[in-house]
């Protein structure tokens, strides 16, 4: 991964802040995909599970074009809900899209 | 402002306004019963295809492309059935002959047909891998996909102030175009889509299925229409147009769970919802 990124401690993480890693549950899921940008409520959730710090862009790599691909699918997600579908089918999208980048 | 009850569609009015919409060709309904007969034989569908050059030749040049990557080529109906068997011709031939009746009934000014169109072949081929792992037939499935929004079709061909309205709306109000439909129609499409597909005589598990494909609430659906509202929901999440105003419906919980969908299984399904797109699209000239 790029060695420009910033990893902080958890408790210096600002909401609004976009991941630079995704987050990978202990069987390596993704709980919360590259470019996501983090809220206070999944800042709680990340410290309830013992994580202590997390990799954020810088804001050049703001306009990248995983940010990009992350602010569509939020504005395409807009109405779909906060149920769990909804949630999952994002991620497992968002993971698809950055897989497909990386290719 | 115009007076909101002057939208308001009753299923009386639709009924009887589609019986003014044309009919479809004979081949269509032809594919579509054989579906559920089990008494049709393979060479019967191969001589009622063959009785349309336009859409031999297309299926030709599909069954002969790249894409098969077939030893020999195929020369006729009855070969291109026996090499890639008779469900993938029958769905191509659904999708070719479908696009062709359903597009020439449309004023293209009013209404992006193409988009349209795009979007059901998707839906269609998400719906068909879906299937699979949630024990539906996959005929079934493709086909339902291919036709869950066809109700969409009738507003501008029998209501085009109506459609305007409801345009109006969902641009105001940003929404799916079944929530505008409902506020200022009192329907959607999804249930005019049961009165048209009832009225051309398709399986009913297929009517049922296009009426109930956007019922985020229910808290049970029958298998094919689980099948097509997921499809649905994740077609629209995949963005294959691109538009602004696209957006995902919400997901019926019941459906999300059936389908029990691995990390593994969602990505498989994307990828091979979008080539299996362009393929299509590419081979059928759409």
């Amino acid at each position: 991964m790029n060695s420009e990124h910033r990893t902080l401690p958890i408790d210096e993480v600002q909401p609004g802040a976009l991941l630079a890693d995704s987050v990978r549950d202990p069987d390596g899921r993704v709980i919360f995909p590259k470019g996501t940008a983090v809220t206070a409520a999944i800042l709680d959730g990340l410290r309830a599970s013992g994580i202590d710090s997390l990799a954020v862009m810088h804001a050049e790599e703001m306009a990248s074009p995983e940010l990009q691909m992350a602010k569509r699918l939020r504005h395409l997600f807009r109405h779909a809900g906060g149920g769990v579908p909804s949630l999952e089918l994002r991620r497992q999208i968002s993971a698809y899209r950055l897989t497909k980048n990386d290719d | 402002m115009t007076d909101p009850d002057d939208f308001h569609l009753d299923p009386e009015m639709v009924a009887r306004s589609i019986v003014k919409l044309p009919s479809l060709p004979v081949i269509v309904l032809d594919l579509l019963r054989s579906i559920e007969d089990e008494n049709i034989s393979a060479d019967m569908l191969a001589a009622k295809m063959s009785t349309d050059v336009a859409l031999v030749a297309r299926l030709l040049r599909v069954a002969n492309s790249s894409f098969y990557g077939l030893q020999r080529k195929v020369s006729s109906v009855s070969d291109a059935i026996f090499v890639l068997g008779l469900s993938s011709i029958r769905n191509m031939a659904l999708s070719a002959t479908l696009y062709e009746a359903l597009n020439s009934r449309i004023d293209a000014a009013c209404f992006d047909f193409k988009g349209f169109w795009r979007h059901s072949l998707a839906t269609a081929l998400c719906a068909e891998a879906l299937a699979e792992k949630m024990k539906s037939s996959r005929e079934a499935a493709f086909t339902a996909g291919l036709m869950h929004d066809v109700g969409r079709l009738f507003l501008p061909i029998c209501f085009p102030g109506h459609q305007e309205a409801v345009n109006e709306y969902a641009m105001r109000v940003d929404c799916c175009a079944y929530e505008a439909e409902r506020a200022v129609l009192g329907t959607d499409h999804a249930r005019i889509g049961r009165i048209l597909t009832e009225q051309w005589n398709f399986p009913s598990s297929l009517s049922e299925a296009v009426s109930e494909h956007h019922e985020a609430d229910k808290s049970t659906l029958p298998p094919l229409a689980c099948v097509l509202h997921l499809a649905d929901c994740i077609v629209h999440g995949l963005d294959l147009g691109g538009e602004e105003s696209e957006q995902v419906p919400r997901i019926n919980a019941y459906c999300w769970n059936e389908a029990n969908l691995s990390w593994a299984d969602s990505q498989a399904l994307f990828l091979a919802v979008e080539s299996g797109l362009e393929t299509l699209c590419r081979e059928l000239d759409i």
